[in-house]
Formats: C-alpha cells, structure tokens, sequence
C-alpha cells in the first residue's frame, strides 16, 4: 500500500532529520532550568524539553510537558498553557493516541482563540486534521485543514499555505479522487519551488507518485519516485525515504521482482525503526510479511506480519491494519487454514465497511463540496473585486458625465445672464434715449417759453410806462390847462380811469406771472385790499370777506387758476357794485363736499337769468370759470339779490 | 462620487464658471440698479422740467389773455384819446 505523506509531518518529522542534536540540546535545556530562572522560562524550557524528548522517551515528554502545564496553571501563563496542551497532544500523536490529542489540542485551541493567536489557532487547525485524518475521519479533516487555510491565506504565509495545500491534495488521494489529488499536488509544487522548501518538494515528488501509480502509470510514478529518493537521500530526510523505498518495494514486487523488493522493504523498515516512526515500521513490517508468504519463508512472514498488525492497531492506523488483515488472509490462505482465512476475511470485511461506509462517503464528498465551496467563493471575491473595479471606472465615468452636465448647465446659465445682461443694457440706453429726447424737447419749449416771457415782461415795463406818462400826461392837461369844458374833463377823467384800471390789471398779471404758485394766503392779501378799494370807492356798500378756518391756506393754484379766481371775484364784485343797488356784498370762501366753493352775494335788485342776456362780465365770468375747470352756479332774481358760486 | 484627473479637471471648470456665472450675476444686479439709478434721476429731471414747463404753459396763457386785454383795452385808450382830440378840435 503506497503511503501518502501529510504535511503536518513535515513539522513533525523535521527535527528527527537531526535528532542526534536532540540531546545536547535536552542537556543545555536542562542546565537552564537548574540556573533556576523565572517561571515564564521555566516553563518555555519545560515545554522545549517536552518538544525534544518527543521521540526519544514519552514518559520524559510528558513528565516535561505536564510540569509546563502545572507551573502555565500555576502562574496564569495562558500561553504556556496553550502550548503545554499543544506539546502534549503531539507526543499522544505520537504515541497514536489520536483522541487524547485532539482533547488536549481542542483545550489550546479554546485558549488560543481567547488571546487571539491567529498562527497558533491555524497549527492547532493542522495538527487536529492530521490527528482525525489518522482516525480516518477524513471530513473532520478536511474541515480543519481548510480552516488552517483560510488563516494562512489571509496572513499571507506561503509556507503554511503550501503545507495546507498538500493536505487537501492527501484527502483527494484518501478519496481516490486522482485527478483533483494531482492537480493541487502539481499548485503545491510550483509554491514549493517558489519557498525553496527540498523537503516539501521531495513529499509532493513521493505524493505525486503515489498518484500517478493509484492511477496505474507505473513510469510517470516511478520517475517521481527517482526525484523523491534523490532529494531525500541528498538531505537526509529518513521519514520521507521510509516512505518511497516502501512504496518503490511495492511496485518492484507487482513486478515480481522480490529480491529488489525486499531490500526496498528492509531498507524502508531499517528508517523506521531508527526514527522511531510507528505508522511506517508497521507498514515495513507488513510489507516484509507479504514478501516473505510469496516467496515462501511463511515463518518469518507470520512473525513480521503479526507484529505488524499489532503495531498497526496500537497505532490506530487504520489501512495498515485492513493491510494486515489483508495479507494475513493472503498467507492463510497459502498455508490452507480455514478457520484463520475465515477470521481475518471477516475482520477485513468489517474493517472496510467501517471505512468506507456511506455514511463517510457522504460526510466525505459533503467536506469536499464544502472546499469547493471555498474554492468558488474565492472565485466570486475575485470576481467581485473585477466588478469593483468596473464599478469604480463606471463612477469615474459617472462624475465625468455628472460633471460635464453640470458645466453645460453653468455654462447655459452664464450664457442666458449675458445675453440678459446685454439685453438690460440694450433696454435702458433705449429708455434713456427716449426719456433724454423728450427731456430735450421738453427744455427746448421751456426755454423758448421763458423767452417769450421775457420779452412780454419787458413789453409790459415798457406798456407800463407808457400808460404811466399817459396817466401824467392826461393829469397835466386837467390841472395845468384848467379846462372848463365838462364834457372834455368828464373825457380825460374817463381816460385817466381806464389807463389807470389798465395799470392795475398790468400789476396783477406781472404779480400772478411772478408766482410760480399762489397760495390761498396770497389770494387771500390780494382780495382783501381789493375789497378794501372797492368799500372805499363805494361807501355805500357795505362789504364783507370771510375765509372759513377749516381750510388751509397752504392749499396752491396755479398762476392761471390764482389770476382767473381773483379776476372772478372782481368782476362780480365790481357788477354788484355797477349794476345791483346792493347794500351789502359778501365774498364768502368756505369747504363743501372736500372742495373749496368761493361765494359772491349781494342783497340787490338781482336780474332775470331768463331775461338776461350775457353781458362781457357774466361772459367773462364762465370763461374763465371753465378754463379753470371749475364749477359755476348763479343765482338771482329781481329784488332777491345776486348769488355766484364757485366751485374749485 | 469618484474622481480621476480628468473629473478633477471637468469639477475645476465648472467651478470657474461657477464663479465667473456669480460675477456677471454680481454685474447683472449691478447694472440694473445703476440703470434704475440714472432712470430715475433723468425722471426727476424729466419731471422738473415738465412741472416748469407746466407753469411757463400756465403762465404764458395769462399772458396771451394779458396781451388779448391789454390790447384792446389799448385800442379804447387810442380811441378815446382820439375822440377826446375831435372833441378839442370841434369835429
């Protein structure tokens, strides 16, 4: 039966390859603990003395490995104590005591995962495959081997992944999944070249091998089988070459050549018992009972193969002992005893059913799943890191286009502002332009107004002067000449009166153009001394004016307004005088109705609206009553006196 | 969002129109104030102009009536001086 090497022995194994050191170092170990140092050393010596004296004596490894355990106890130490239990669960493997290892590696496991020791969780890991792979527990085995590897390869060890990998391929081969065995052998392999590891190379050439042979390609297996020994023979690695001349011895006695074959054997089972390797010396020692019952040396066979079925059994390895029960029913079976061939057939039945059952077989392609699994979910992270990364430019693109749209917007918007902008400005040079035109042309009449205002003032200085020297004139004809003649002086006195009339109507209207506005106020003055001439020139009249109080004297009218209601009020008052035979005639200014009425009434004779026809004052009265846009009212009739309202 | 050199450039860009699209806003407010200012000074003037132009209008008609008056009242004047010399002379 070919061996297939795991890696967790190459751990193991290591420190056999020179375990002629192995006990000076036991001696400078133990020449520290007599130096009595501190407990923390103590204890790390007590665990190296444990580690050393693994294979040369149990009983001194677990005395040391007990007392590590007790003072990593004794002192709180967690990570002696954790690796105390580790140390101890190696020599029960050791000792093939596979279920008190996996107890006392689950209890450092426990306190690893409490301080969080993520390489000693993953050797726990590996050792607990080894221990359950050994029990031919192989789902148990993988589960933990691929625990171990999630850790390495999220810690980037290409060393213990490597080991781990070569795990995986050795449950493949366990499962006579071939092609999956080879193709993780072959990635284990090329990590091998890579870490420079000639002892992991030379077990995958062996596991290679062993594959190729399971697969009946006796040549590719044995040119591997060369690389191995070659490797091996180089660098001393006896456990490795216990293994291969095994094996070798297997494929030379298919061959049918025993003689070869027996020295491989010998050779194999010389290796094993000089590294004290149990699992190996029974399979040798099996391996010499076979050649032994072919070539007929049964006595020898029946010694070597019942020792080797002891060996198999105490070291719980499992195809040994179906080999065993194997060959011893082969041996029987040449020396025709019935009742053994009848024994070991029954115990080799039970045996392989107990192996390969169902339920393992289930168990076993679930555990395998379970990897595929693995396997696929790191093929998704890969994939999902592509999408990332497709994502990632897809946002680039993303904020490119986002930002592009965003600049075509600014950009729209600076471009509607200066068009805006340059409309606004368009808009108000136009209003400017019109208002700046109708201001020209409002100035220009302005000016040409106050132009001919002042021409008319000086025309009227001049008029006025002129009348002034008629005035003189007519004044020194009367008094100088001292005519009698009655109707001429009645003449010169009508003249005189009218020129002087003329003179007052000259003064009013420079008064009213000197006025940008009259205010109430002013009318008021200029009434007043207008009624206080006439009460002079007719005492017979008695006249009143009367402003009511309510109204403000702040209110203004234009010159136009101001002139045309004075004119008003001195045409009425001047019929009333004339034509009424009045004894009283009040001018009465008061506020109806929010508007100011102006109110000329006199107690005369009155006349017949109907009858009446318009003379120059009433007419001249409604003109300038309606140029003013006023309101007109006149009231009289015979003896009921004159009343003329208006009405602002 | 993510950015690579050119989206870093492309936000650049935008963020100087971003801020030439404030200044011609800022100027934009500017220029209509401004515009609103000189509107209204014009308009006063404009308004002074046409209350003086209303007066000189104002005045100019009591003028014109003035000068109808005076007129004629010149013309009786002539008249009655010249009826006053026929009345000397004997005619």
């Amino acid at each position: 039966m070919k061996k297939t090497v795991l890696s967790f022995l190459f751990v193991l194994v290591s420190f056999h390859c020179i375990s002629q050191n192995n006990l000076k170092i036991i001696d400078s170990l133990k020449l520290v603990i007599e130096s009595k140092p501190n407990d923390s050393i103590k204890i790390k010596t007590y665990s190296d003395l444990c580690w050393y004296y693994g294979r040369i004596s149990n009983d001194s490894a677990f005395h040391y490995g007990n007392l590590a355990l007790k003072l990593s106890q004794k002192t709180n130490n967690v990570v002696g104590e954790a690796q105390a239990y580790n140390d101890l669960g190696i020599i029960h493997t050791y000792s093939s005591n596979f279920d008190e290892s996996i107890k006392l590696y689950r209890k450092a496991l426990k306190i690893r995962k409490t301080i969080n020791d993520s390489m000693g969780i993953a050797s726990i890991y590996n050792k607990l495959c080894y221990a359950y792979h050994k029990k031919f527990e192989m789902d148990s085995c993988l589960t933990y081997n691929l625990k171990a590897l999630d850790i390495y390869t999220a810690l980037g060890s290409k060393r213990h992944i490597f080991l781990s990998k070569g795990n995986v391929a050795a449950v493949y081969e366990s499962m006579n999944q071939y092609d999956n065995a080879l193709k993780v052998h072959f990635e284990t392999l090329e990590m091998s070249k890579d870490i420079s590891d000639s002892l992991g190379l030379s077990n995958i050439y062996l596991n290679i091998g062993n594959t190729y042979l399971s697969k009946k390609d006796t040549l590719k297996g044995l040119s591997y089988y060369d690389k191995c020994i070659k490797i091996g023979e180089l660098n001393g690695y006896d456990n490795t070459l216990a293994i291969v001349y095994s094996d070798y011895g297997i494929i030379l006695e298919g061959q049918k050549k025993y003689k070869e074959a027996l020295k491989f054997y010998q050779k194999s089972y010389q290796l094993s018992k000089k590294i004290d390797a149990d699992v190996e010396l029974s399979e040798a020692l099996l391996n010499l009972g076979n050649i032994n019952t072919i070539t007929g040396n049964y006595n020898d066979a029946k010694a070597k193969l019942y020792e080797g079925l002891k060996l198999s059994k105490k070291t719980q390895a499992k195809d040994n002992e179906l080999k065993a029960y194997e060959l011893l029913l082969h041996y029987y079976s040449k020396r025709k005893n019935t009742d053994s061939i009848l024994h070991y057939y029954s115990a080799h039945k039970k045996l392989n059913s107990s192996i390969y059952s169902n339920r393992v077989t289930e168990e076993i392609a679930e555990v395998q799943e379970r990897y595929n699994t693995a396997e696929r979910e790191k093929e998704i992270l890969t994939q999902r890191a592509d999408i990332a990364e497709k994502e990632l430019n897809l946002n680039k693109k993303n904020t490119q286009l986002i930002g592009l749209g965003v600049l075509a917007i600014v950009l729209s918007v600076l471009g509607y502002l200066l068009f805006s902008q340059q409309k606004l400005k368009n808009r108000q040079l136009q209003k400017e332009k019109e208002l700046s035109e109708a201001l020209i042309k409002i100035e220009t009449q302005n000016r040409l107004q106050e132009q001919r205002l002042r021409i008319s003032r000086d025309l009227h200085d001049n008029i006025g002067a002129q009348l002034t020297f008629i005035i003189s004139s007519i004044e020194n004809l009367q008094y100088g000449f001292k005519i009698k003649n009655e109707k001429l002086t009645n003449k010169l006195s009508n003249i005189s009166g009218f020129t002087k009339e003329t003179i007052y109507e000259l003064r009013d209207t420079i008064w009213a153009m000197n006025k940008n506005a009259i205010s109430l106020e002013d009318l008021e003055t200029r009434i007043s001394n207008f009624i206080d001439k006439a009460d002079v020139s007719a005492s017979s009249i008695q006249f009143d004016f009367k402003i009511d109080k309510a109204i403000s004297k702040n209110i203004k009218f234009t010159s136009v307004e101001g002139m045309n209601i004075y004119r008003i009020i001195q045409e009425a008052v001047n019929n009333a005088i004339k034509y009424s035979e009045a004894k009283t005639v009040l001018v009465n200014v008061f506020k109806k109705d929010q508007s100011v009425q102006i109110e000329i009434q006199d107690d005369g004779k009155g006349f017949d609206l109907n009858m009446q026809k318009d003379g120059n004052g009433l007419n001249n009265i409604k003109k300038r009553a309606q140029d003013i846009d006023a309101l007109l009212s006149i009231t009289s009739s015979e003896n009921k006196g004159t009343s003329i309202i208006l009405q602002l | 969002m993510v950015f690579d050199w050119l989206g870093v450039v492309i936000f650049f860009v935008v963020f100087l129109v971003l801020i030439c699209t404030l200044k011609v806003s800022f100027d934009f407010y500017l220029i209509k104030k401004k515009g609103y200012m000189d509107y209204a000074l014009l308009i006063e003037k404009y308004n002074l102009e046409r209350n003086k132009n209303h007066l000189n209008t104002q005045k100019v008609k009591l003028l014109s009536d003035f000068n109808n008056s005076i007129l004629e009242r010149l013309l009786f004047i002539t008249k009655e001086l010249i009826s006053f010399q026929n009345l000397i002379f004997g005619k």
